[in-house]
């Protein structure tokens, strides 16, 4: 399958670049209070509640396991059909294509359901599938 | 034999020679006559008879008269007066002059005796003339005789008698309250001379007549034949009655010379052996040696002169004995005033070291003050000028301050203006983040719109790069104002130290500025004492050089007086050693009645 | 998403964390004496302080560091975001905002469960 460069939005988590499917971020907001939720993974940073939704917030450097203490300014709230969540971001770039055929970056965990690195103008990047990270995060319960 | 053992009868003692004298004499002279002299028939017994009536009351009137002489004398020796000094003394006067009374009273009876005998003898015997007159004229030879002999038998008893009285009498005494003889040695050798030559010379004489004129009687009474016998018997005769009367007279006068002498010998013989017994240094006690005239004149001054010596021997000794105890004493008083010289010469001699050492420190002293002197002058200068610098320290302090609260304000108001600055960029930090979300939200509308969204996304990617801008301008602008803040804060902080400083400053040049006020008062107070110390230094070092040089006179004195006290100390032993010589000397006065 | 009814919940907090335990689900509010189950211990952090409060749930207790009733009559509960289904064994059973926060509302029986697996763990 052979897929043209589709939008992204590219946004800076502790100086690594990842970017989202355009159509499936549905939202930037600013990280507002969270709230920690008994029994969740150390990635999930906790919930918020946001036009009537409990959204949970993940961490991406936690969920990489390279955890960097930094003071998030944003989250990227990303929809899918199964549900929504929120990335932790320390900057967003923007909109950026991003080619379709990417080579993943890891078999396992998490990196399996990133690909790249993409080059944008703002360096390279790895492009998170949100369906497939959010059925993996969904099954490790 | 004490005085009172020895007076009973001492009287009687006394007188007794007088009486067997004067009687031995009458009966010798009557002898003379009856031999001599051709008697009446029966004329003789009748001489004899009247001798012996008129001999004894004679002899008894002459001892009825002395003992009148002699009353005090036979009180004491009756026991019927006590022995007191005056009774002593009065019977002593009574005995010394009884041999010169009793020969006077001697020679009285005699002469009354014989004018008696031939009175009465040629009354009742109608003796012829002749023969009173040669009873009267033998009388005359006889009396004084046996009252010189009388006399000096008296004489003999007499001296005793008034040693005996004068026994433990200060010789002194009897001879002050006694008269001094009228009789002296001479005039009583001349009349000795004259009774004891001349008048047997006299009944030489006359014996000599006498036997002539019978010789012529016997020539011519008998017959012619026997003439010649005859005379030759008679001239045998008269040999033999001429021997016995030279005899007689003879033994007589040296009886009377012998005792004479004795009476003047005997004293002067006591009076030498005492004076040699003094001569030899044996000191007896001064006792009255009787004598008659000028050697009682002698005895008695002799007696004084031995009383004196005695006493002043005594006197001498005791002085020796004090004499020698105050040399030892001065002997040791000035050994130790040697010694006492000797330490107070090394005393003072340490004291002059002392002195002179004081005087020598007075003078360091004095030069010391004048370089504290200077030195508190350069001290006192140096606070002066410390305070004038100290003062504008302060001044200057003060400026910092005053500068400092400018620029505490000033950074009070910056700090202020860069709150409001921070504020205004929160604002617009607020505003152009929610532009950039906006603009993200309508990039991401525009992009999920597809084509149509195009340039609804390129105008909100504009705007979020604008956005974007003002956030990155307003992120310079809050890391200036951070800068600014941390400036301001480092300011404020170094204000605050500053001013902290300035205040700790202004304390510290306050107590500088005390401190060296109190420096300047002392030194100038150091000064002033100083001077009063170089003033007194330089009085004291005066009065020290005058003390030091008194010092060296009074060492000197010290050491002529150590001189003058080993000088006296040698004194001291001569004296001791003359001391001893003299006490050796008086020693040889031994008291024989100590 | 069906959104649930509560009536009445437990407010806990638990360090900074926060917990609902309906009321219906707790026995008594008692004071911390002996043995308890430490809901720390559900939030990663190391065992609470000493003083607290306990929940007896089920014969057994809860320890937290402090405990608020609410009565509220009907609390609208907000569903578990399907990333979080069965989290805690299957204690979480949604959301209620109160106070002006979100707090979790947790099934007692669950986590007492939940946490006597850590323990076991």
């Amino acid at each position: 399958m052979s897929e043209g460069p589709r939008g992204h939005l590219v946004f800076a988590c502790a100086g690594s670049l990842y970017a989202v499917p355009a159509e499936r971020a549905s939202e930037v907001v600013n990280l507002p209070a969270l709230t920690r939720v008994p029994g969740a993974a150390p990635h999930l940073l906790g919930v918020f509640a946001h036009r009537g939704e409990v959204l949970p917030v993940i961490d991406l450097t936690r969920l990489i396991g390279k955890p960097v203490e930094e003071r998030f300014k944003r989250v990227v709230v990303v929809r899918v059909a199964r549900g929504a969540m929120a990335f932790t971001a320390t900057r967003v770039i923007g909109v950026n294509p991003i080619p379709g055929a990417l080579p993943r970056l890891g078999e396992t965990g998490a990196l399996a359901f990133m690909s790249g690195p993409a080059t944008v103008p703002a360096g390279e990047c790895a492009a998170i599938d949100p369906e497939g990270l959010l059925e993996y995060l969904s099954r490790g319960r | 034999m004490t005085l009172g053992q020895w007076l009973p009868n001492r009287a009687r003692w006394l007188i007794i020679p007088s009486t067997l004298g004067n009687g031995l004499g009458a009966l010798l002279a009557a002898q003379y006559v009856a031999a001599t002299f051709t008697f009446p028939q029966g004329a003789l017994g009748t001489f004899w008879i009247l001798v012996a009536v008129i001999g004894t009351a004679g002899v008894g009137v002459a001892e009825a008269l002395s003992a009148r002489h002699l009353r005090t004398f036979r009180g004491l020796c009756a026991g019927s007066l006590p022995t007191s000094d005056e009774n002593r003394l009065r019977a002593l006067d009574e005995v010394r002059q009884f041999p010169e009374h009793i020969g006077r009273l001697g020679v009285r009876s005699w002469l009354g005796a014989v004018v008696a005998l031939a009175l009465s003898f040629w009354l009742v015997a109608d003796a012829p003339a002749s023969l009173v007159v040669r009873i009267v004229v033998m009388g005359a030879l006889f009396g004084p005789m046996a009252a010189v002999v009388v006399g000096l038998l008296v004489g003999q008893r007499a001296h005793e008698a008034v040693e005996r009285l004068a026994e433990g009498m200060s010789p002194e005494d009897i001879v002050s309250s006694l008269r001094v003889p009228r009789v002296s040695v001479r005039s009583r050798l001349v009349l000795f001379t004259l009774v004891m030559v001349a008048l047997p010379s006299l009944v030489v004489i006359d014996v000599t007549r006498a036997l002539g004129a019978d010789t012529v009687e016997t020539w011519l009474s008998a017959p012619e034949e026997g003439r010649e016998a005859a005379v030759a018997a008679a001239q045998r005769l008269v040999v033999l009655k001429t021997g016995l009367l030279i005899a007689f007279a003879t033994a007589m006068a040296t009886l009377a010379a012998a005792l004479g002498g004795s009476l003047v010998t005997g004293p002067l013989q006591r009076i030498a052996d005492d004076a040699s017994s003094l001569a030899s240094g044996r000191l007896v006690r001064a006792q009255l040696i009787a004598g008659d005239g000028e050697v009682w004149l002698i005895s008695n001054v002799f007696s004084r002169l031995e009383e004196r010596l005695v006493s002043m021997v005594g006197r001498l000794a005791s002085a020796t004995r004090r004499l020698a105890k105050a040399a030892s004493s001065l002997r040791r008083a000035s050994e130790d005033s040697e010694s006492g010289a000797a330490d107070q010469a090394a005393a003072l001699n340490q004291t002059s070291a002392t002195t002179e050492e004081l005087a020598q420190s007075a003078r360091q002293i004095a030069s010391s003050a004048g370089s504290v002197q200077e030195l508190s002058r350069k001290t006192l200068e140096a606070a002066d000028s410390g305070l004038a610098s100290a003062e504008a320290f302060r001044a200057a302090i003060e400026r910092m301050r005053q500068d400092n609260r400018s620029i505490a304000a000033a950074v009070d108001r910056l700090t202020g203006r860069v709150q409001q600055i921070g504020r205004i960029v929160d604002v617009i930090n607020t505003v152009a983040d929610r532009s950039d979300l906006l603009a993200l939200s309508a990039e991401l509308e525009g992009t999920r719109a597809g084509e149509v969204g195009r340039g609804f996304s390129l105008v909100a990617s504009e705007m979020r790069r604008l956005a974007e801008n003002v956030l990155e301008s307003t992120a310079e602008v809050e890391e200036l104002i951070t800068e600014i803040r941390t400036a301001t804060r480092q300011t404020s902080d170094a204000t605050e130290r500053a001013r902290a400083l300035t205040e700790s400053s202004t304390a510290l040049a306050d107590e500088v500025a005390r401190a060296l006020t109190s420096v300047a008062q002392s030194a100038r107070q150091t000064s002033d004492a100083v001077r009063t110390i170089s003033l007194a230094t330089q009085q004291q070092q005066t009065g020290t050089d005058q003390l030091a040089e008194a010092m060296a006179d009074i060492l000197g004195i010290t050491q002529q007086s150590l001189a003058t006290t080993r000088q006296l100390t040698a004194a001291n032993e001569r004296l001791q050693r003359l001391s001893s010589v003299l006490a050796e000397v008086v020693s040889r006065f031994q008291r024989q009645d100590a | 998403m069906p959104r649930g009814l509560v009536e009445g919940v437990v407010l806990c907090r638990v360090g900074e964390a926060r917990l609902a335990v309906p009321c219906g689900e707790v026995d008594a509010i008692a004071p911390l004496d002996g043995p308890a189950w430490d809901v720390g211990l559900a939030f990663g952090s190391a065992a609470g302080a000493v003083e607290g409060k306990a929940l007896q749930c089920f014969g057994q207790l809860l320890r937290v560091d402090s405990v608020d009733v609410l009565t509220t009559p009907e609390l609208t509960v907000l569903p578990v975001p399907s990333l979080l289904t069965g989290v805690a064994d299957g204690a979480l059973t949604g959301f209620v905002e109160l106070l002006g926060a979100l707090w979790p509302l947790v099934s007692a029986g669950h986590l007492l469960e939940h946490l006597r697996r850590r323990a076991e763990a």
